[in-house]
């Protein structure tokens, strides 16, 4: 059957792709541009010499140091969060007491608190263990913070293995782990992935918990590189906006890639 | 995946996780000596100094590097913090291991609150080194006679800039009494230009205050304000006398309409100076280095600086300063105290002081007159040199004093331009707002 | 020699069938204690402990003294908090009304056969790699009242280009804001949902004649139902928590007209270093996130464990 044209989406689409286009646009072109040419035209205005100086200065300074400190922290916050939440959501699927059900509660429950709520406990919290201005200052209440969202995603996958395939293994003799690494894990690889992804971005663009808990150059990450930027009384813009294209490139690569995954993945999460 | 390939990404990664924790403990090794006086030299020594890292840095970097290549008795770090958070993160760590050895501060009142025991936490000065400076850049880190602080920065008072061929044109002169700028406001509303720039951040529009209430009630008023006299401070007629000047200001047209979207800085206000939009700019003296990056051989050429003017009938002294007289080094290591005196001696050599003038600064040794021939601007420092050299008092800015302004009366001055009340309105809820209540 | 085995064979065989029995139970709590320690340590703890601070008079350098109810007693009159409660619901629903409809059809359509699909679908969802922070230090200088777009295009926005100097004008620019780095959130999860409709209902709505109008309506809504549900949670407690944008691009100016509650919380506790007063807003802003969604979980039923393929 032939589909009538989509007007509605024609009319629509050239505007949001406008509006979705234009900070790119200034962001861009900006970051290529000199400071005088910026101040001078405005954000629109298309620079009359190109130039790579913004980018050498940001690259030459602290910002790459920035990010691998993003990085490391990211990557260090998926993996404790994985560590800890997929054994928890294998025992809240496939758990038979009472414990893991009340357990799974107690987990939901957790999406409801906000990080930004307990910044000042939390505050405390790691002065007194000594972690401030550490990695691990950011890293355990990121990943801490992660661990209901991963239950509840990959349990939301987890849960559609059917009942059958766990009672042929457990015939096989296999244990309780066995069935968890051999089965659980390999057939949640989607929602787990989808996950992970979440949480790795998550990381790498998190602000409040950096900016409140470390200072020293050697754990600032991204964000709050980018926020001292604008706080100083010069602000040098052309620069500000390479080190946005800098702080972003390495997502969007990892977003050109992955976008299957994520996808695939976020049919789970919908609650289908 | 399988299990063994799990159990040994398992253990890289706890692996991994270990040496991350042991590479950023935080805890700093003590220093060998048990001295009070810290009178060991070991040249493992680091004294950390925080400080925000804009362009004033300049000079102390320097000085830290040199420090560094000739003590044989430990080295100098200089770690940048941000000004939008360092009050926060010496709250938060002063008198504690995580805590800084040196930190550069602007002095006043925040500096007493910010450590649970001043007294103890902060080192007192030497006395030797202090005496190379003028002895109102160390008042305000200054606490029951002991003085805290070694000045370390330029001095930066306010001032009305002004663009010379906007008046020219308009057959203007710089204004000397508010009078004076009131008619120029008259004259330059009338045109397409804007005649005194603000924008939209609340501690600029807190300079026409501070300008206007220093003109008619005299330096004293403020002090009262800040001493615990809150009350009495605001019901004194000059601080109604004040805002109403500004309302009158915005009557007459002065403030652009757009002044709420419009940035402080290289992003809002500064290009409208430089662009020749706008005709005065009250800002402090830092704001000239700034706008000199930006655009040197139009600011060289057309801004023009007074001082600020006088209100005819007021009683504040017409040479008096405001701004902040200086930022200085506050040591707060006790056991490495004589390291860190040594390092404040740097601060009084010939070689800090050119740095800073070349850079626009002018520092508050009292040698620095010496040295003002070295200025690109030579014009801009002999300016700085005289306002400060007369200057009958120097009141700190109020919002670096008392740091709470900015979410107590800086909105209500915003609502004052914004022309939402009244300025019998504002003084009424300023009233309400003492910060040590 | 052989009974030696014997013994040893069936204490095996007895072992095994006992993990086998025990197997059979399947994994017991201990595989969540890890989970459940951290979580507690560095979620649920904090809770109670700012609970116990909003009990406190403190200033974050001198050692907290304990005031009993005064934070509380005092709660009508904490400056602004009426106001910022206004401010947040306002942009909250605001918010809700501009991100829902757009990611939804951003999403439904991402999931058809149309062509050209994929390079859209590119753009449209490249704010998701850019941090909240650098969004909102773009859009704010983008805003420039004489250099940025509402300078340059004055006749559309209004004369003088001040739009993030008024309430309305900032509000506006919050919601484009969040639209511009949000909506491509939700049109992704739209997407997935969208994408698991099974083809054969629409195939059905067709043959008898359903239009494309009647077509979403009828059928891709009340299939997104559970989805658009989350979704609204997700916004909610966002609104009810978020303020870097708001922080960065207003600073919940002018003259705190974007103010909101939670932004209010942050700079009660960390500018103006009233700790106490500020965990009392957090408390409030921590049961009404959490009072809406466990609502909401409630509702939509997401205790249920059994898979959704049994039976089909």
């Amino acid at each position: 059957m032939k589909q009538r044209p989509n007007v509605l989406a024609g009319a629509l689409t050239p505007i949001w792709l406008l509006f979705m286009i234009i900070p790119v646009y200034v962001v861009t072109i900006g970051s290529f541009a000199t400071p005088q040419s910026f101040r001078q035209g405005g954000p629109l205005s298309w620079p009359a010499v190109l130039t790579l100086d913004n980018y050498q200065t940001i690259l030459t300074g602290k910002f790459p140091g920035y990010m691998l400190n993003t990085l490391v922290i990211a990557l260090l916050t998926v993996g404790l969060n994985l560590l800890l939440a997929l054994p928890a959501t294998y025992a809240v699927v496939r758990g038979r007491s009472n414990g893991t059900r009340r357990i799974f509660r107690v987990i939901l429950l957790g999406l409801a608190i906000p990080s930004q709520t307990v910044l000042i406990p939390l505050f405390w919290i790691i002065r007194s263990l000594g972690l401030y201005d550490s990695i691990w200052a950011i890293v355990l209440p990121q990943a801490a913070f992660g661990v209901p969202m991963t239950v509840l995603i990959v349990s939301s996958g987890m849960r559609s293995i059917v009942n059958e395939l766990y009672d042929a293994m457990i015939v096989d003799g296999a244990s309780v782990t066995q069935r968890f690494f051999r089965l659980a894990l390999p057939l949640s690889k989607s929602p787990i992935a989808t996950v992970s992804i979440f949480h790795f971005l998550g990381a790498w663009n998190s602000f409040l918990f950096p900016l409140i808990f470390t200072h020293s150059p050697g754990t600032t990450v991204m964000t709050v590189g980018l926020y001292n930027f604008i706080g100083a009384y010069d602000v040098d813009y052309t620069a500000l906006f390479a080190a946005v294209i800098l702080s972003a490139t390495p997502l969007l690569l990892m977003y050109l890639f992955a976008r299957r995954w994520l996808l695939a993945g976020l049919m789970g999460m919908s609650g289908r | 995946m399988t299990t063994r390939k799990m159990i040994a990404s398992g253990i890289a990664l706890a692996m991994t996780a270990a040496m991350m924790l042991s590479a950023c403990s935080p805890q700093e090794s003590s220093a060998p000596s048990t001295d009070a006086t810290g009178d060991t030299c070991d040249p493992n020594l680091e004294l950390v100094l925080w400080r925000p890292g804009d362009v004033s840095a300049t000079p102390i970097k320097n000085a830290i590097e040199r420090f560094n290549q000739t003590s044989q008795c430990g080295t100098v770090l200089f770690e940048e913090v941000p000004s939008d958070t360092i009050d926060e993160k010496l709250r938060m760590t002063l008198g504690t291991d995580q805590g800084p050895d040196m930190f550069v501060s602007h002095g006043g009142a925040h500096l007493w609150e910010q450590a649970s025991d001043p007294k103890t936490i902060y080192q007192p000065a030497s006395t030797e080194v202090a005496d190379s400076f003028w002895p109102w850049a160390e008042r305000l880190t200054t606490l029951d006679g002991v003085n805290y602080g070694i000045p370390s920065s330029g001095t930066e008072p306010i001032m009305l800039f002004y663009n010379k061929k906007i008046l020219e044109e308009n057959g203007l002169q710089p204004p000397k009494t508010y009078d004076d700028l009131l008619a120029a406001v008259d004259v330059l509303s009338k045109t397409d230009k804007i005649p005194i720039v603000i924008c939209n951040q609340a501690w600029v529009l807190l300079m026409l205050w501070e300008w206007l209430v220093d003109r008619i009630g005299g330096e004293q008023l403020w002090e009262s304000c800040v001493q615990g006299e809150w009350k009495s401070c605001w019901e004194n007629p000059a601080m109604l006398e004040a805002t109403q000047k500004i309302v009158e200001l915005k009557a007459h047209g002065a403030f652009a309409d757009n002044w709420a979207s419009v940035d402080y800085g290289a992003g809002g206000s500064e290009p409208l100076m430089t662009t020749g939009k706008g005709a005065f700019y009250l800002m402090g003296s830092w704001g000239y280095t700034s706008m000199l990056t930006a655009d040197p051989d139009y600011v060289k050429e057309n801004i023009g600086f007074i001082k600020m003017p006088e209100v005819t009938g007021g009683t504040g002294n017409p040479t008096n300063v405001i701004g902040n007289p200086t930022r200085s080094v506050i040591i707060t290591n006790k056991a490495k105290l004589s390291l860190a005196q040594e390092f404040t001696k740097e601060l009084t050599s010939d070689q800090f002081v050119k740095d800073a003038i070349t850079g626009g600064q002018v520092p508050t040794n009292k040698n620095a007159v010496d040295f003002a021939n070295l200025s690109e601007t030579p014009e801009f420092t002999e300016f700085l040199l005289k306002t400060i050299g007369e200057a009958n008092y120097f009141t700190q800015s109020w919002d670096v004093g008392v740091t709470s302004l900015g979410s107590t009366v800086e909105p209500e001055m915003e609502r004052v331009l914004l022309g939402e009340i009244t300025a019998e309105e504002f003084v009424a809820a300023a009233l309400t707002m003492d910060p040590n209540a | 020699m052989s009974n030696l085995v014997a013994a040893l064979t069936s204490a095996r065989k007895k072992a095994r069938a006992g993990r086998s029995r025990q197997a059979a139970l399947g994994p017991s709590v201990m595989w969540a204690l890890p989970a459940v320690v951290v979580y507690a340590l560095f979620a649920l703890i904090p809770i109670l402990v700012v609970v116990v601070i909003s009990f406190m008079d403190w200033d974050g350098v001198r050692p907290p003294k304990f005031v009993g109810l005064a934070n509380w007693a005092n709660l009508p009159n904490i400056a602004f908090l009426g106001g910022s409660v206004q401010i947040m619901l306002i942009l909250l629903v605001c918010s809700i009304l501009v991100q829902l409809p757009i990611g939804l059809l951003m999403g439904v359509w991402a999931a058809g056969p149309q062509r050209n699909r994929a390079v859209f679908c590119t753009i449209f969802f490249l704010p998701m790699v850019l941090s909240g922070v650098a969004i909102s230090i773009v859009w704010r200088q983008i805003m420039d009242a004489n250099f940025g777009i509402p300078g340059q295009f004055s006749a559309i926005f209004g004369g003088n280009g001040n739009v993030l100097g008024s309430m309305e004008g900032a509000i506006m620019v919050l919601l484009a804001i969040g639209a511009w780095g949000s909506a491509p959130f939700f049109g992704l999860i739209f997407q997935g949902a969208a994408k698991g409709i099974p083809q054969m209902l629409y195939d059905a709505a067709a043959i008898d004649g359903a239009g494309r109008f009647r077509r979403f309506f009828s059928i891709t809504l009340p299939q997104l139902k559970a989805t658009i549900v989350m979704a609204v949670i997700f916004m909610v407690v966002g609104g009810l928590t978020g303020f870097e944008t708001i922080m960065i691009v207003t600073e919940g100016g002018p003259a705190r007209k974007t103010l909101t509650t939670p932004l209010l919380m942050y700079y009660t506790a960390f500018r103006d270093y009233h700790l106490g007063t500020g965990s009392v807003i957090a408390v409030l802003l921590i049961l009404a996130a959490g009072g809406i969604a466990v609502l909401f979980a409630k509702y939509s039923g997401f205790d249920k464990m059994e898979s959704d393929l049994e039976g089909m």
